[in-house]
């Protein structure tokens, strides 16, 4: 049974190969079928190990494809690692990974470059696996630059402008900065345990490193640095946004269910090693909560339809840090699963949506969209209601988890993780009812265009829906009588702890779920009054034409303009700044300078090399000189 | 041994000197003759110090080696003549930054 | 010694054939004389070390290098057959020169006495002052060759003088007497003075700042499979014969070249990916990027012993092996659109998906990422430097290696992205024997960088 392992990655690998170089001999309409067969058939695989997993009967092993590396006493294998946690994530990438692919072949259907699309994709799904599957951080690291490629080469899809080239640019640099982190606590890791392998670093750290000691902190940091690159975190996340260039396909898969959830992965496999370090624990949860809230605040005035998406993305992925540094990377975990089902979900019906509307992003012209798209509005209903957490759909449960877990923390990390839900939830629903709701603002050539997508399309939606409803019922807490299967799932061999037992009364559970529920629900009222009621389109210039509305509004709830003028105006005047101010200026500006730092140096360099040949001919002796004085000196 | 080294090293400081100050070809190649010779100098010197042959050997190896490289230098150099009817090095700038 | 005598006999084969009429295979000929040598030379010196007459040591050091050297001048005749049926350059005048050169090389690997050292250095470099300048109506040509001539001499004049010093400190050319010298007389100016100017004209050699000046230049004005052969060749055998010379002259690596080494190496790494950076002329960025490459390459002289030795040969061949394929798509991409541009490259992807196949490998390979056998070259580089105790130059190394992924990959994303759609260029494809090699060479990029034991165990036996 073992020796089938390396099926799970060479069969999308396969598909890559057949797909990039046989491209001219395979039908356009074909392609998409033979890139699904590969990643459905590579999910079938896992699921013989992911069945057993999940009756708790899996036995952790080791396969070894090959030896390495053999370097003297340092040895590395190439080698996939299959436990519980490794077998959870190649399930969520191949599964959801063939549904998305299901959707491309519709969705992608005319486009001229449907088979390279297909073959990218393929490859991506490849290096995600190697990335989960690997035994040690070098195979991790070979999956990390992977799937980096293939994000730029999707983004770069439908390359036809500067903008994009900007795009690919800032996502780059950030990359890198995430990438030197990453990298150098490895070679710090590599030089202090002399191993690579997660066995053995896992097992060895406690001896080698003190808890608390400053090392084991520089370690954990620069991989926690790596995790903020390619996770999307404060200050490395002005890529992600961007990124949304590509198909929507692509965001769905890429930016939003798997590769951002890299470093989540990362951390949660090397969670001893983070918790010999509590002070890069605290870290992680500040910049964890930075990220919820900032990227929550910029995304209550976004337009686009995919950039709501991708900032929510942004505030989710804020949420799993958050439970990640308040130690609980099993309830990360679960956000990461509940999230990869609502959100590839989301931005799948917005791609429906997109289809629809041909190629229309904005949603100041779409509205009522609901009697036109009766599939997509339902799922999109879901998703919505999932990641604003209502009751019992995927998103309460694992929201609801980490709130529990702050409120253990502290009282205020409580408050700040549902001011950011309900954050959440208002930009959700104003998208929702913007776009479904009210009547249709396109224009007339768009509105006979309007029509459900095909059946490939809605089935993965259907399915997603589905998963996004019942999704966090695996994981039900000790207050709703469950059992917290899925803590304990992947607690099997110790390998990611448990939490220990709540400390909070059940009562106090059942009031604080309620409050948060309470508020939710009244967020989801007042935007439905705002958006729906108020026909409240923001239009061009946003604050003015809400002041208009209101004026103009027959209804004179004058609780409406007060809420108006104490948390709407505030809102968007939060939002405004950290928009154009933090995040224009200061991480743009930062990103921008290391950018022209570096090219200010080249440019200094290009200027030596002047082209004559007695320069170069004193450059050489200035060297000798040089160098002979700085021998005296020393 | 001091007025020797010196004289060494002078004439090869005058070689490299030629190399960075002169534009004409011609003598830049003659500057590259002084610095080698400086050497050739510097291996007889060393030669009769430590009372071994090796040193002169070494200056005809030397020898027959500049040659070799200067009949490249001087073909080179009409080939230049006939292309830019001139054998200044400051017009032989274009390959830069 | 054999391989010595066989490259220059079928060196003079190639000049003298117009006059006997083998023009027609010549190419042939050449290659089966060097897969003959090849395996001749493996045959009789491995695992049987022997010294020539004092003045050559033919060890497993160098079996091993003179194939990797031998190997790279095969595989350069067979990609550059196609810019020599096209009759673009008289071929064997060409291929004479280009074999004396490697003659030269396989002296670098092997010499035992520093009058061979000055040989072979200059044996290598003078057919390539020709070469440089053999497209002889191009101005940038002849001043590729014209510069790469007056600083080659110049830095020649320097080596001289470091051997000079070298044998007034210690009354030999021989490197094993100067070794027991070095063990016994630590502090002498002549003999650190010598030692110093010995290892800045290597600097200069593999192109180290600040004595890289020459090398842009020379690489953009020569003709390309010439830059090819520089790029891929020459360094590598400059680079073998640095360590072979610090292994046998020294029987620890002196504090004052150790100490050299490595701030070059710092200066190297920045400024070679740095500049590259700014370019956008691919031939440029190729020839900077083996300016940072040879930064690197320094951080392995000071570490002897075999795990030294095997990952110099392991970064050695992935570099050789992904330049050759690199410099090859260069030469198709400018014949086509006029210059080697990185606007020429769009749509590369799609008008010839092999050749771009072939770029996006070696520039994965070259920028170091796995699973390419470039990431290996590094990953020993690292860890080898790291436990050598130079952890600030590993930190610039690492630095300097993320920047230049941003190079690396502009060139890939250009090829996978464009706006027009454009068809099949069947003008563009290459030949057999051309196609056969570059699947050889993507597939030995593929194999070193899976299974990398295979050269770090035959490293071992060196």
């Amino acid at each position: 049974m073992k020796d089938f392992v390396w099926l799970i990655p060479t069969l999308p690998l396969a598909g890559f190969l057949i797909l990039s170089l046989f491209k001219s001999f395979i039908p356009k309409g074909l392609s998409g079928y033979l890139a699904t067969l590969a990643v459905v058939s590579s999910f079938i695989v896992v699921l013989n190990w992911f069945i057993p997993a999940l009756r708790g009967e899996l036995t952790p092993f080791t396969w070894v494809a090959w030896d390495w590396i053999n370097l003297g006493k340092y040895h590395l294998n190439f080698a996939f690692q299959i436990d519980v946690l490794s077998i959870w994530f190649m399930a969520i990438i191949t599964g959801i990974g063939s549904l998305i692919h299901l959707y491309s072949i519709a969705y992608m259907h005319d486009d001229d470059g449907i088979t390279r699309y297909f073959s990218y994709l393929n490859l991506f799904i490849f290096s995600m696996l190697i990335l989960v599957m690997g035994s040690n951080f070098v195979v991790l690291f070979a999956g990390w630059e992977g799937v980096g490629l293939c994000s730029y080469l999707l983004i770069g899809f439908w390359f036809k402008n500067n903008a994009y080239n900007d795009a690919a640019k800032k996502a780059f640099i950030m990359n890198r900065i995430g990438d030197l982190g990453f990298l150098l606590g490895m070679l710090l890791l590599f030089m202090h345990v002399g191993s690579l392998d997660y066995t053995t670093v896992l097992e060895q750290a406690p001896q080698v490193f003190h808890k608390n000691a400053g090392l084991i902190t520089v370690i954990t940091l620069l991989l926690f640095v790596g995790a903020t690159g390619k996770s999307a975190q404060v200050p490395l996340y002005t890529w992600l946004p961007d990124a949304m260039a590509g198909p929507t396909p692509v965001s769905a898969l890429i930016h939003a269910a798997t590769m951002v959830t890299a470093g989540i992965y990362m951390i949660t496999r090397t969670n001893i090693l983070f918790d010999l370090a509590p002070i890069t624990l605290d870290i992680v949860y500040y910049i964890g909560t930075a990220t919820a809230i900032l990227a929550a605040l910029i995304g209550l005035t976004q337009n686009d339809i995919k950039k709501v998406l991708a900032y929510s993305t942004v505030s989710q992925l804020g949420f799993m840090f958050m439970a990640l540094g308040m130690g609980a990377y099993s309830i990360a975990v679960f956000h990461v699963t509940t999230h990869a089902f609502f959100k590839a979900l989301l931005f799948l019906g917005s791609g429906s949506v997109i289809h629809a509307m041909g190629g229309e992003q904005d949603i100041r012209y779409m509205g009522g969209l609901r009697h036109k798209l009766p599939i997509t509005f339902i799922t999109f209903l879901i998703g919505t209601l999932a990641i604003a957490g209502i009751p019992p759909l995927a998103g309460f449960f694992s929201k609801d988890a980490i709130l529990a877990v702050a409120f253990e923390h502290s009282p205020i990390y409580w408050g700040i993780g549902v001011f950011a839900a309900l954050l959440t939830t208002f930009y959700m629903f104003r998208m929702f009812f913007l776009t479904f709701f009210g009547s249709f603002r396109g224009s007339d050539k768009q509105k006979e265009h309007l029509h459900e997508s095909p059946l490939l399309m809605t089935l993965p939606l259907a399915v997603l829906a589905l998963l996004s409803f019942g999704g966090g019922f695996i994981n039900i807490p000790h207050v709703f009588g469950g059992h917290q299967w899925f803590s304990h799932y992947l607690n099997q061999k110790s390998l990611v702890p448990l939490l220990g037992e709540s400390s909070i009364s059940v009562t106090t559970e059942y009031i604080l779920m309620a409050i948060a529920l309470i508020l939710v629900m009244a967020t989801i009222l007042f935007t439905y009054i705002s958006y729906v009621k108020k026909h409240n389109i923001p239009s061009a210039d946003n604050s003015e034409s809400t002041t208009l509305g209101y004026k103009l509004s027959y209804n004179k709830f004058y609780i409406d303009e007060i809420y108006h003028s104490i948390i709407v105006k505030p809102l968007h005047i939060a939002s405004d700044t950290v928009f154009s101010f933090i995040e224009k200026y200061i991480l743009d500006g930062i990103v921008k300078s290391i950018g022209l730092g570096v090219q200010k140096a080249g440019s200094g360099i290009r200027h030596i090399q002047s082209g004559s040949t007695n320069t170069y001919a004193l450059f050489m002796i200035l060297g000798v000189a040089l160098v002979i004085l700085i021998q005296i000196v020393l | 041994m001091f007025n020797y080294l010196f004289l060494c090293t002078l004439l090869f400081v005058i070689g490299a000197l030629g190399m960075m100050a002169r534009r004409n070809l011609l003598v830049m190649f003659m500057s590259i003759e002084l610095m080698l010779n400086a050497v050739n100098l510097l291996l007889v010197y060393f030669s009769s110090i430590h009372g071994d042959a090796q040193g002169q050997v070494f200056v005809f190896f030397v020898m027959a080696v500049a040659a070799a490289e200067i009949t490249i230098g001087l073909a080179i150099l009409v080939m230049i003549y006939r292309n830019i009817k001139s054998i200044g090095i400051e017009q032989l700038k274009n390959l830069k930054w | 010694m054999k391989a010595i005598i066989f490259t220059s006999a079928l060196g003079i084969l190639a000049m003298i054939s117009e006059i006997i009429g083998l023009k027609k295979i010549i190419l042939p000929l050449l290659i089966v004389g060097l897969l003959l040598t090849i395996g001749v030379n493996i045959y009789t010196e491995w695992n049987y070390t022997q010294v020539y007459y004092g003045m050559m040591l033919a060890d497993n050091y160098y079996v091993a290098f003179s194939t990797v050297l031998l190997s790279i001048t095969v595989l350069w005749l067979l990609l550059s057959s196609e810019s020599y049926l096209n009759e673009e350059y008289n071929r064997g005048d060409h291929y004479a020169l280009i074999l004396f050169s490697t003659v030269g090389g396989l002296l670098l690997v092997s010499f035992n006495n520093l009058a061979t050292l000055f040989m072979g250095v200059e044996i290598l470099s003078i057919p390539l002052y020709i070469l440089a300048g053999s497209d002889k109506n191009n101005k940038y040509s002849i001043e590729a060759s014209i510069k790469y001539f007056l600083l080659g001499s110049f830095a020649t004049g320097i080596m001289l003088l470091g051997i000079a010093l070298l044998y007034g400190a210690t009354g030999t050319f021989d490197l094993g007497l100067i070794a027991q010298y070095n063990a016994k007389n630590m502090d002498n100016t002549l003999y650190y003075g010598g030692t110093l100017l010995l290892t800045l004209s290597f600097a200069f050699k593999v192109s180290a700042v600040p004595f890289h000046f020459w090398a842009p230049d020379v690489y953009t004005g020569a003709p390309t499979f010439i830059t090819a052969f520089m790029s891929a060749f020459v360094k590598v055998a400059a680079f073998a014969g640095f360590y072979h010379f610090i292994q046998q002259a020294y029987l620890s690596i002196p504090l004052p070249m150790e100490n050299t080494i490595i701030l070059l190496s710092g200066a190297t790494i920045l400024v070679g990916n740095i500049a590259a950076v700014y370019q956008t002329d691919m031939k440029r960025i190729l020839a900077f990027s083996g300016i940072a490459q040879a930064g690197y390459l320094l951080l392995l002289l000071p570490i002897q012993g075999e795990l030294g030795k095997s990952s110099l040969l392991v970064y050695l061949i992935a570099y050789g092996i992904a330049n050759l394929p690199a410099f090859y798509v260069l030469y198709k991409v400018s014949r086509i659109g006029g210059s080697t541009n990185l606007e020429s490259f769009e749509g590369l992807g799609k008008k010839q998906p092999i050749l771009a196949l072939v770029l996006t490998l070696s520039m994965i390979s070259l920028a170091g990422l796995p699973p390419a056998a470039g990431f290996f070259g590094k990953f020993y580089l690292f860890t080898l430097s790291i436990n050598n105790g130079y952890l600030w130059s590993v930190l610039i190394a690492v630095i300097g290696s993320l920047i230049s992924i941003y190079y690396y990959f502009k060139v890939i994303i250009r090829m996978y992205t464009s706006t027009e759609s454009t068809t099949g260029d069947s003008s563009l494809s290459p030949s057999l024997q051309v196609y056969v090699t570059l699947v050889v060479l993507l597939v030995s990029i593929l194999i070193l960088g899976l299974f990398p034991d295979i050269l770090v165990s035959i490293g071992r036996l060196l």
